[in-house]
């Protein structure tokens, strides 16, 4: 990737990076979608709007800067307009509750536990505010650092230590340990 | 809680999500549809200033031609004819009132003309102006 950003951005560049980076991130930025609306159908919307937006953004790209950085900017504050939108803070007031994930047929028993430990911290975390979701996602689900989150979000250190702590303590009372 | 935490990297919070070759082709499509409605409003805005006029007026008859991208954001239209000059596709004089007045020039008819016969030359140069107006949308 950063072979490819380093080159200058001329026209056939840029369909071969745009090809790149949806091969590279099409599925991250879905999850990422998911974090923020948590809702299947609005996640896959939001996530090709965000690649159109990316597209047109192209020419203009830093080619010093993160790829990633970059186009994860793009998708939060395009989630962020969604949810601030009239039509989702009329219309749409809950959440699709997500049908319970398959788990394989024959893992055994001990896997099953940790598998349904795991759906009941997701649960959780989706459950949060988006405030405190927010940072608990990048950090622990993508391995942002704090540092990055403020990139990528424009929210400072300090605030989101806060919250990550506040997350903490609303993730503990709610699942106890 | 922050071990649990920790084992969640590289996890999904929805299973039932995959970007797939289904939502590349949208994407693209959604992209094309995008640049034709594009060309369509560089287009316009050249056929109009064939004949001189003001950046206002200009915005008027566009409207008049069912072109919305410009309606409440006279800004963007104003980076778009800034692009044409620099491309040296149109000219601008101040007039006696004061108000700066577009036209067309040589090289810009043309590239009408080309872009009228669907030369593929023009469309790239099209694609490209373009792409630099949506920046400031």
């Amino acid at each position: 990737m950063g072979e490819l950003a380093a080159k200058a951005l001329q026209t056939e560049n840029i369909e071969a990076l745009f090809d790149q980076i949806m091969n590279d991130y099409g599925q991250d930025i879905l999850q990422l979608t998911y974090s923020y609306v948590r809702n299947t159908a609005v996640a896959e919307d939001l996530t090709q709007e965000i690649f159109v937006k990316c597209y047109k953004a192209l020419p203009d790209f830093e080619q010093r800067a993160s790829v990633r950085t970059w186009l994860w900017r793009i998708a939060i504050n395009h989630c962020k307009d969604h949810l601030r939108s009239w039509h989702v803070r009329n219309v749409m007031l809950t959440y699709e509750k997500e049908a319970e994930p398959a788990s394989s047929t024959d893992i055994v028993e001990h896997e099953i536990i940790r598998d349904n430990e795991d759906q009941e911290l997701k649960k959780a975390v989706l459950e949060l505010p988006l405030k405190f979701r927010e940072p608990i996602y990048l950090h622990y689900f993508e391995e942002l650092s704090l540092k990055e989150i403020e990139k990528v979000t424009g929210v400072k250190v300090n605030t989101i230590k806060t919250r990550m702590r506040r997350a903490l303590a609303l993730l503990k009372e709610r699942l106890g340990g | 809680m922050e071990n649990r935490l920790r084992n969640m990297k590289n996890k999904r919070l929805s299973n039932s999500l995959e970007f797939t070759e289904h939502h590349r082709a949208n994407i693209y499509r959604q992209i094309d549809r995008e640049r034709e409605k594009d060309e369509d409003v560089l287009l316009a805005v050249l056929q109009l200033l064939s004949e001189e006029k003001t950046g206002f007026v200009l915005l008027k008859q566009l409207l008049r031609r069912g072109i919305q991208k410009f309606e409440d954001k006279e800004g963007s239209l104003y980076l778009l004819l800034h692009e044409l000059e620099k491309k040296e596709l149109i000219q601008s004089v101040w007039g006696d009132d004061s108000q700066k007045y577009y036209k067309l020039n040589q090289k810009g008819h043309k590239f009408l003309k080309k872009t009228e016969a669907k030369d593929s030359k023009a469309s790239s140069l099209l694609q490209e102006l373009m792409r630099g107006e949506l920046l400031y949308e």
